[in-house]
């Protein structure tokens, strides 16, 4: 498991790869340049780990990344600042191998040392294994206990909302 | 705090006024504000009576989002349109930042918050695309860092 450090790493066809999972491919708008820019620019939006296959058994025809996890830190004003896991991704094939509790582990570590009070991440209720493996460890489903519901306002609507009178 | 007790959980606040302010001006600015202020005309002090807290998400599909963390008016100074006003500059600053978006979360009993926003345009992706928001607490985290 590495940081992913900059435009040589492959994260960019493993976000296609989720998107393809989550059956979310057509909601693909951003470029490969403005994903690294933002990753690796003046101002990182976002922090990236990733598993890579040794350099030993490197293969010109396969990923070498077989893994990755996106996150950031966001912010509560009740307990302070949370590691929020934007994306977590293992390809089919590398899967059941320990790789994912690896990624969570290591999460858990830079949750930790940033004195994070919490890990907040989305899942989808469809994705019970996620929901199993996330439970198994302990997480706890807010939208059902606590009540909680993400919503969203597209931009045309924040266009009206910024020009009205 | 205010808003800590108008949602039921005023024993939830463990954060200090200090690490509040050091995080939120100090060198990383980890949120960022919109203060709604009134002016005593008599004394002319003036005291918030609004605030809206604010930092940026990142999708990798479509980039930036504007992420709503926290927005509250006392209750003396609602149905002034403060709160419009300040959702106004809130939907300035995401289109100047590159934002594709503004998300956040709300309480699902929270009906007149649930319903000003779809008045506003929103969608409830709960709802909608099935997401949950899941949690892993500071318990949880140091027994997996220690695996």
């Amino acid at each position: 498991l590495r940081k992913a450090v900059g435009p040589a790493c492959s994260h960019v066809v493993l976000f296609q790869e989720l998107a393809k999972y989550e059956d979310m491919e057509d909601q693909v708008v951003l470029t490969e340049k403005e994903l690294l820019e933002d990753g690796f620019g003046e101002h990182p939006f976002y922090h990236c780990l990733v598993a890579e296959v040794p350099k030993e058994q490197w293969s010109s025809e396969e990923h070498n990344i077989v893994g990755f996890a996106m996150y950031y830190f966001t912010y509560d004003p009740w307990i302070g600042k949370l590691l929020y896991l934007e994306d977590f991704y293992v390809m089919a094939e590398y899967r059941g191998l320990g790789i994912g509790s690896e990624i969570l582990k290591n999460l858990s570590q830079v949750a930790v040392k940033c004195r994070c009070s919490s890990m907040h991440f989305l899942v989808a209720e469809w994705n019970e294994p996620s929901i199993r493996f996330y439970k198994r460890r302990g997480a706890s489903d807010l939208s059902t206990e606590e009540g909680w519901r993400l919503f969203k306002i597209d931009k045309e609507y924040l266009v009206k909302m910024a020009t009205e009178e | 705090q205010e808003q800590a007790t108008y949602e039921h959980t005023p024993n939830a606040v463990t954060l200090t006024e200090e690490d509040l302010l050091q995080d939120g001006f100090g060198k990383h600015p980890f949120y960022y504000c919109l203060v709604a202020e009134a002016e005593n005309k008599r004394t002319e002090r003036s005291c918030t009576v609004g605030y809206a807290m604010y930092n940026f998400n990142y999708d990798p599909r479509i980039g930036k989002l504007l992420y709503l963390k926290d927005f509250y008016i006392m209750e003396p100074y609602r149905g002034l349109g403060i709160g419009s006003e300040i959702l106004k500059l809130l939907s300035q600053a995401p289109l100047e930042t590159h934002c594709s978006c503004m998300q956040f979360l709300v309480l699902i009993c929270n009906k007149p918050s649930v319903e000003y926003y779809i008045k506003c345009g929103a969608s409830n992706l709960s709802t909608e695309e099935g997401w949950h928001l899941f949690r892993f607490n500071k318990e949880a985290l140091l027994r997996m860092a220690a695996e």
